[in-house]
């Protein structure tokens, strides 16, 4: 059931961030050739304040492009699980549980993707604007880099590159599934609410945010969990490592495994509150 | 034979409001079952309960002897009273949603009453009006061999032609084992198919009866009675 519940999600979903990512998409081209072309060297009285507002504009899109999945994500699973259409959700034979991972499968899914398109958005721009206006080529130079920076990981930080990247990467897809569930959870505990269901949704949202920040205001004092990994990673690893050899795999484990824990607490308070508490209106 | 659904000091409480009242109720198989009250009297609480959509404050419910899940949600065949499917779907991958997802899905069933309908497969439901919408999810729900039919309001969005295409259909498409639950104040609209009634007020079941006894006792239709009973 899982398997189905996957498939009609995500054909349920996979519009609205496909089109915000063509549209990323789309912007990045025309980013590209602006910048390829002598267009911001011509000698153009307010040139400057043309490029800032475009590098603005950038960015204000890159972040609404990001944000737009996040609250496509999250009002999917509210109109699909407590409105109207949950009146069908909630009644196939299938559990809470493959209702709400069907759900954070997609999301992360898509996330992943959208992070990836504003990487690679930024990233092109970046390399672009480096071959338009300097003699640096940032691919060369990393390329040229690269096997100190392997050594650096070997012998300085006492962790295989392949590791950091696998670690890394698994850290990314719990933070991913963790900023979702932090969203569900929030959405599930509004129907305790009788009435403003939402309001109260975007209440717990902003209990669970001060609690979170207090939570990680006190483990930044050990090098484990933090806002990010590679913050983290470079406030707390570097500055270790020179007296724990292990620091930088510890403190990537702590990370991952604070970040596991919080996404089973929301998890099972999800679930719960779906299979015990659900009052549909 | 053993009841199809039992709820033993069903309870539920919305705030300061009452809506179920520790009602017991059994609901037997093979008979087509009015659940008739005022509004407000609690028919679609208990309705939602029974599907699982509402979390009791006290009290069981019990369907194949089983509570409220995925198991019997298997076995329960539901038509609430508001559109329920997502409108950016065709009504043909509607129908390949519930087989999906319900194996006692009769595909070819459905579309023989779609296609009796007029409703066209490749219709996309945000297209259709609000009745054809209503004839879309009853399609749907009746084409399942379902143990229990719990009907929400099947007739009250839909033109009098139709209404008896879909009572008909609702006779013709349940097995002798299954029963159906239905609400409804179209009493006159309804009462010809009808075996039993339950009559609810104030979340608490006041009369359950087979219609036969009705008439005969007291020398009244449904509508006449149920008017007798709940003369404001």
């Amino acid at each position: 059931m899982l398997k189905k519940l996957f498939k009609y999600e995500w054909k349920a979903f996979w519009k609205v961030p496909t089109a915000i990512n063509v549209f990323l998409g789309i912007m990045t081209f025309i980013g590209i050739i602006s910048l390829a072309s002598p267009f911001w060297e011509l000698d153009i009285r307010g040139i400057e304040i043309m490029l800032g507002l475009a590098v603005f504009f950038y960015i204000l899109a890159i972040a609404a492009g990001s944000i737009g999945v996040t609250i496509a994500i999250t009002a999917r699973f509210y109109k699909n699980i407590y409105t109207d259409e949950g009146y069908l959700t909630n009644t196939l034979p299938v559990t809470a549980r493959q209702i709400i991972l069907s759900k954070l499968f997609v999301g992360v899914i898509w996330s992943f993707i959208t992070g990836a398109a504003v990487s690679i958005s930024v990233f092109s721009l970046i390399y672009t604007a480096s071959l338009s206006y300097s003699d640096v080529n940032i691919f060369y130079e990393f390329w040229q880099d690269f096997p100190e920076f392997l050594r650096f990981f070997r012998e300085e930080a006492k962790i295989s590159f392949f590791l950091f990247a696998f670690l890394g990467l698994i850290y990314l897809i719990l933070s991913t599934a963790l900023s979702i569930l932090k969203l569900y959870t929030a959405i599930a505990l509004g129907q305790l609410f009788s009435r403003h269901k939402v309001a109260g949704a975007v209440m717990w949202y902003i209990g669970e945010y001060v609690v979170f920040e207090i939570i990680t205001s006190f483990l930044r004092g050990i090098p484990s969990y933090s806002n990010g990994l590679f913050s983290f990673f470079f406030s707390y690893g570097i500055s270790y490592y020179n007296s724990n050899s292990y620091s930088v795999l510890l403190s990537m484990l702590i990370a991952i495994g604070f970040c596991l824990a919080v996404c089973a607490g929301l998890y099972f308070l999800t679930e719960h509150m779906l299979k015990n508490r659900l009052n549909l209106d | 034979m053993e009841a199809l659904a039992v709820m033993q000091g069903l309870t539920k409480v919305y705030g300061n409001t009452l809506a179920v009242n520790n009602l017991n109720l059994t609901i037997p198989r093979g008979k087509i079952i009015g659940l008739l009250g005022p509004n407000g009297s609690g028919k679609t609480t208990l309705i939602k309960m029974i599907n699982g959509l509402l979390t009791p404050t006290a009290g069981s419910i019990l369907i194949n002897g089983m509570a409220p899940g995925p198991e019997t949600k298997a076995r329960i065949a539901y038509l609430p009273e508001r559109t329920y499917l997502q409108s950016g779907m065709k009504v043909c991958d509607l129908v390949d949603y519930f087989e999906d997802f319900y194996a006692d899905f009769d595909k070819n069933r459905a579309f023989s009453m779609l296609g009796a309908l007029n409703i066209q497969p490749a219709a996309q439901l945000k297209t259709l009006s609000k009745g054809t919408k209503e004839k879309v999810q009853l399609i749907l729900v009746m084409s399942r061999h379902a143990d229990l039919f719990i009907l929400d309001e099947p007739i009250a969005g839909v033109d009098p032609a139709a209404r008896d295409y879909i009572l008909n259909t609702i006779i013709t498409n349940y097995d002798e084992n299954a029963s159906i639950l239905l609400s409804t104040h179209l009493i006159s609209d309804i009462e010809n198919i009808l075996d039993e009634v339950i009559f609810i007020r104030n979340g608490q079941v006041i009369t359950h009866m087979p219609v036969d006894r009705i008439r005969e006792e007291y020398g009244q239709s449904v509508d006449a009675y149920f008017r007798r009973v709940f003369a404001c």
